[in-house]
């Protein structure tokens, strides 16, 4: 690793000093970014912080890119000296993580090295990077991607998947095709008013046989078909994969095939917007090795059909993991915006005067409605199963089990020119059991109210001010889990440099006294151009934090933070 | 676009492998290497109780239930067969914080994936009698309700075998060969297949174990890191395939009819006291899984 870091780094030199020699040319350029986190912990039992024997841990980024016409290569160098608490403990040292070279000639592009890659909705493949999750699967190996005729899109993969600082036992090749109708000709590109595009996949991965218990399929393989349609503000796009036998420590070794439906629409005009999602997910973990857990060596990607929150205490406490063993989902959301009322001059009966203006809706106001639920497929296990089969189910029947719900309004609305409100509403069911894999919680049932308030002090200072509750339903049949929650957020900008936030979390329905804990956190940010500094110190409850439907834990912890990023 | 059709139908031929039968053929056979021993008439009339007990050194629940199995099995004597399988990272890897406590591995390779296909990430203690479906405590693992041990063996006493097994077993001191032979005689025509396994034990192994003392046990010391704990029966080789060989095809075998077959393994690790070696053979269906006899023997 060591050595292919100094010939990329002398290859780059060797542009630099080529510049110097003959400035009027162009030799490309280089572009990168840096980011680090290093973290202090205090011990602190009272939260259930773990201790951390190095008191202090750092995880750091440096991409370095250098483009030049048609020519692309670069690097990222990445450090976990060890890694920061809750990020897989895979991670540990330093060294070059992403190396690639890449370029394009005649409607070709070849890239060799590390490379990210999704084919359709991504849930026969994609390769992709959640830095904040500790989530890269990127690929290590060749992609092609070819253009042969108007319209006509082709991609090839084939490599290893990336596992830490070093790649996964199976190797990943894949073949995607896309075909835009209406790109075909001009004719059709001057007459066509629905956009069609068609899609199909096909992945496979290799891994040896390495058990004596049964006999493993070592080339897996999945195929997908998708249909995308677009015509004013209305779009239909859905996609459908089914993977062979793949059985894995994941589906506990059954040789049942997996199958995907996702269905997302959508309708959307001035003021208005309005969409739809269905999905059925059926024995579709889909990794580079059979033997892997957590997030690791992941070859699919599952996409979530519930809002993704921002707000602490809706995203952290109780967010929504994909079920990739199975489960069906649905997602519904709809958004109005209220136009400004104009002022209007009311007369007075008789008279030539006018009463003052009627001017109720001076602001717009946004109202926006989201529900989503997932359900556990309607199965029925198979006996004297022999075959390893597992289970039988119906492709789109629900059980009456429910993993998740979340119904949530949100009201946008600004009251004078400096000062606008968000008003934020969620009720959410969470079975703590699935979604956690723990045993012997049961469901929770969480209403949140949030009411998020910002004033423009002026053009430089702005005050912004968040108070969210959390209460549980304390009914026998629902799980009260840590109980109620209060939290305030207080944050002031001095625009465009300074930010300043102070932050107090209480968990003040805890049925433990002792763990009715404030958990307050304050924090300091900078910015100069390209740079960002910012610290923070306090306490940080334990939680979940998820990304598309991608979770890890975080655990709780007590200490001094310090970010840091820079581009260049 | 013809080329790529090709090209697409090419990659899904190769890249597929489908699997009709998922269990492997037979692992693990003593013809050809040990003799054949002869077997006396077996005049069995009792079904045996397979009790696996899935454990570990760091489980400090765990001495509670082999405690309480240990004491029924001096009520019941032979009739009871209990074989300690640790198993998980979580309760049975060594612990290296504790070094030098804890730092035995009894893990077995056979142990862990009869935890996988059994009781898939359960919790420790867990116990499964005969492999039978109906005590359950989650659907889809075999593992009884702790709680209820004595009054779940006890409802095996009165059942009639569809087998009987009874095994003829040596070990070589010269070359630490173990042959292992058994006999299954058919009382019942079985209507799906069976399959026989041989396990290789080492009973009574002294080392270290945590406990909560919440077991009540008078002889493994109170509670706390035990360092004189008795392991019993421990599991330290599946000879034949934790899934053994199928021996009995479905709707084939008539009653009266004796099947004998064998399997040998090599101890190569020096640690194991040769002195402390039993053979626990049994026959399970291979369908709904359920152990239907069971046969321990002592070697030595």
């Amino acid at each position: 690793m060591k050595q292919s870091a100094l010939i990329l780094l002398g290859i780059l030199a060797g542009f630099n000093t080529f510049s110097q020699e003959e400035n009027n040319k162009d030799i490309g350029q280089i572009h990168g970014n840096v980011q680090t986190d290093v973290q202090y912990y205090n011990e602190d039992s009272l939260i259930g912080a773990p201790v951390v024997p190095e008191k202090m841990l750092m995880n750091g980024f440096a991409n370095i890119n250098y483009t030049r016409g048609n020519f692309a290569a670069g690097i990222r160098y990445e450090s976990y000296l060890n890694a920061l608490q809750g990020f897989p403990t895979g991670y540990r040292g330093s060294g070059l993580a992403y190396k690639y070279a890449s370029y394009s000639i005649d409607n070709l592009e070849v890239t060799a090295g590390n490379y990210y890659e999704q084919f359709g909705s991504g849930m026969i493949f994609r390769a992709y990077e959640e830095r904040q999750l500790g989530y890269d699967n990127a690929m290590d190996g060749f992609r092609l991607k070819y253009k042969p005729y108007r319209g006509v899109y082709l991609k090839g993969i084939y490599g290893k998947q990336r596992i830490f600082f070093t790649t996964g036992a199976g190797i990943v090749r894949g073949i995607d095709g896309e075909v835009v109708i209406n790109e075909l000709s001009d004719s059709l590109e001057a007459k066509m008013k629905t956009r069609i595009v068609l899609g199909g996949s096909f992945v496979s991965k290799y891994q040896e046989d390495d058990n004596q218990a049964f006999i493993l399929p070592e080339n897996v393989g999945a195929f997908a078909g998708r249909l995308n349609l677009y015509r004013g503000g209305f779009s239909f796009a859905t996609e459908y994969v089914e993977k062979i036998n793949d059985p894995s420590a994941d589906n506990n070794f059954i040789y049942k095939k997996g199958q995907a439906l996702l269905i997302n629409t959508a309708y959307s005009q001035r003021g208005f917007g309005a969409s739809f999602s269905a999905k059925k997910i059926d024995n579709m973990s889909f990794r580079s090795d059979r033997n892997e857990g957590q997030t690791n060596l992941f070859m699919n990607y599952l996409p979530s059909t519930s809002k993704q929150h921002t707000y602490n205490l809706p995203a952290t406490l109780y967010p929504y993991a994909v079920q990739p063993n199975g489960e069906i989902a649905l997602e519904g959301d709809v958004s109005y915006k209220l136009a400004r009322k104009r002022k209007k001059k009311i007369q007075i009966a008789g008279t030539d005067e006018f009463k003052k203006p009627f001017n109720l809706r001076k602001y717009s106001t946004e109202i926006s409605l989201n529900w989503s639920a997932a359900f556990a497929p309607d199965t029925t296990n198979i006996r004297n199963d022999s075959l390893r089969q597992g289970y039988t189910t119906k492709f789109f029947t629900p059980s009456n089990r429910v993993y998740f719900s979340d119904f949530n309004v949100e009201i946008k609305r600004k009251l004078t020119k400096d000062l606008k409100f968000v008003y934020s509403f969620f009720n959410m069911r969470y079975d703590k059991d699935i979604i956690e894999g723990k045993t012997g919680t049961g469901v929770v049932n969480a209403r949140i109210h949030v009411l998020d308030v910002t004033y423009n002090i002026n053009d430089e200072n702005t005050i912004r001010v968040e108070a969210q509750h959390l209460g549980v339903n304390k009914k026998s049949n629902f799980y009260e889990d840590q109980g109620n929650w209060a939290t305030a957020l207080v944050e002031y900008t001095i625009s465009p440099k300074w930010f300043f936030a102070a932050l107090d979390q209480f968990n003040y329905g805890n049925k433990e006294a002792g763990k009715r804990i404030h958990y307050f956190y304050g924090s300091v940010g900078y910015i100069q151009n390209a740079n960002r500094f910012s610290i923070g110190y306090g306490r940080q409850r334990a939680g979940i934090f998820c990304v598309g439907g991608v979770c890890r834990v975080v655990p709780a912890s007590n200490g001094l933070t310090f970010s840091m990023t820079s581009t260049f | 676009m013809k080329h790529i059709y090709i090209l697409l139908i090419a990659i899904a031929l190769v890249g597929c492998d489908k699997v009709d039968d998922p269990r492997p053929s037979v692992i693990g056979n003593a013809d050809g290497i040990c003799p054949a021993p002869t077997f006396a008439q077996n005049t069995d009339t009792l079904r045996n109780v397979l009790v696996e007990d899935f454990t570990g050194h760091y489980c400090n629940n765990c001495p509670g239930i082999a405690y309480a199995i240990d004491t029924i099995k001096s009520n019941m004597g032979k009739q009871l067969i209990p074989i300690g399988l640790h198993v998980t990272d979580q309760f049975a890897a060594p612990v290296t914080a504790k070094a030098p406590k804890f730092q035995t591995d009894f893990r077995t390779a056979g142990g862990l994936d009869i935890y996988n296909d059994l009781i898939p990430s359960a919790g420790l203690p867990a116990v499964v009698l005969n492999r039978k479906d109906g005590f359950t405590l989650t659907p889809g693992r075999l593992n009884i309700y702790n709680s209820n041990l004595s009054s779940d063996i006890r409802s095996f006493i009165g059942d009639s075998p569809k087998v009987r097994i009874q095994t003829k077993s040596t070990f070589d001191n010269t070359t630490n060969r173990v042959c292992a032979y058994a006999e299954v005689e058919i009382l019942t025509p079985l209507a799906d297949d069976h399959s026989l396994v041989f396990y290789l034990l080492e009973d009574s192994i002294v080392d270290w174990q945590l406990y909560n003392g919440n077991g009540g046990n008078p002889i493994y010391g109170g509670a706390g890191d035990i360092q004189d704990y008795v392991h019993k029966h421990v599991l330290r080789k599946c000879m034949n395939g934790w899934q053994g060989k199928k021996i009995i095809s479905a709707g084939t075998s008539a009653v009266g009819d004796k099947i004998v077959e064998g399997s040998t393994f090599v101890i190569t690790d020096g640690t194991w006291r040769t002195n402390h070696l039993e053979i626990v053979a049994f026959v399970y269906n291979n369908i709904t899984k359920e152990v239907i006899q069971a046969y321990s023997e002592k070697l030595n």
